[in-house]
């Protein structure tokens, strides 16, 4: 039940728990406070939320059964609970949130923009709703190594930028959220270094990832793939020797009030 | 039973928004408008529409 909470962990968990600390203090959130983790997946957002904050209640919400099931094993703190639930489809009450939350979540939402007022809609008056993404643009070099290695063996690989609904800038999470209604919007880039030891820390987790860098993977053979391996190498230990290196992650947050 | 009020107060039907009840047997949660249960599974209530059940 784990396995694709775990494929996840693997390859981004890991950069999702570094980040959602850095969303939480963009966000701000108020001793009493309470929280809706909107799309929560393996709970790195409650996680960084329950240690960092005095929210008085943290509710962590996700279509898929098993990320919720995962997350529920992660975290002890009595003020958090977790539910199935669809972000388009919200299970709560209006206005029952000081916070709305969602990390990382946006760009895979079928329709975002219903999920936008649905996260509007369960915020109270004055609270804020926020979001945060990984930069498309190829300023993030989380995503840009693998698809400049990616392009490097297949010119018609389009990389993630390319994909249909992809949330991953300033102006595209500015233009939601004043499609959403909400006043006050702030957009901030934020950049964070993500150490590694070895290559094979980076590489190891495409082997089993999801989304897009999984299916472009899925469709090499293993002559290609070592291709790509070498590429991607070439292009993070350049001749060097295997051993520590450092890639410089970059998202966008946003957040807005509710008038 | 692992769904606190507190929960209960602020859980709403995804469908129409409305308020929700525990069942009988404290398995599922049941919007009265919709006349849908949603199954609580493993102390996780699961609040899809499209897994809900007529009641």
């Amino acid at each position: 039940m784990f396995e694709v909470a775990e494929a996840y962990e693997a390859m981004m968990g890991r950069w999702s728990r570094q980040l959602a600390p850095l969303f939480v203090e963009f966000v701000g959130v108020r001793d009493g406070d309470t929280v809706l983790d909107a799309g929560c997946g393996t709970g790195s957002l409650s996680a960084a939320l329950a240690r960092m904050t005095k929210a008085s209640k943290i509710v962590g919400v996700d279509p898929a059964g098993g990320f919720i099931e995962y997350a529920r094993t992660q975290i002890a703190d009595p003020r958090v609970t977790f539910e199935v639930g669809d972000a388009q489809n919200l299970p709560y009450s209006d206005a029952s949130f000081d916070r709305c939350m969602a990390l990382l979540a946006v760009d895979y939402i079928p329709d975002v923009r219903r999920a936008t007022l649905e996260m509007r809609r369960v915020t109270k008056t004055a609270g804020v709703v926020a979001t945060a993404m990984w930069d498309r643009s190829g300023a993030n070099e989380l995503d840009s190594c693998f698809w400049h290695a990616a392009a490097a063996i297949d010119p018609t690989a389009k990389g993630s930028s390319g994909r249909r609904g992809s949330y991953g800038s300033a102006e595209a999470l500015s233009d939601l959220w004043i499609g959403a209604g909400l006043i006050d919007i702030e957009v901030a880039g934020v950049t964070m270094p993500c150490h590694l030891s070895s290559f094979d820390q980076l590489w190891q987790p495409y082997l089993r990832s999801q989304g897009a860098t999984g299916a472009f993977m899925a469709g090499l053979s293993a002559d290609r793939r070592e291709a790509l391996r070498e590429a991607m190498r070439q292009n993070v230990l350049g001749d060097g020797p295997d051993g520590r290196f450092t890639l410089q992650a970059k998202a966008w947050a946003v957040r807005g009030v509710v008038s | 039973m692992a769904i606190s009020k507190e929960l209960l107060d602020i859980l709403a039907c995804p469908k129409c928004k409305g308020d929700i009840h525990l069942n009988d047997k404290k398995d599922g949660l049941v919007c009265d408008a919709c006349h849908l249960q949603y199954r609580i599974q493993d102390d996780i209530p699961v609040m899809l529409i499209d897994e809900a059940v007529p009641v």
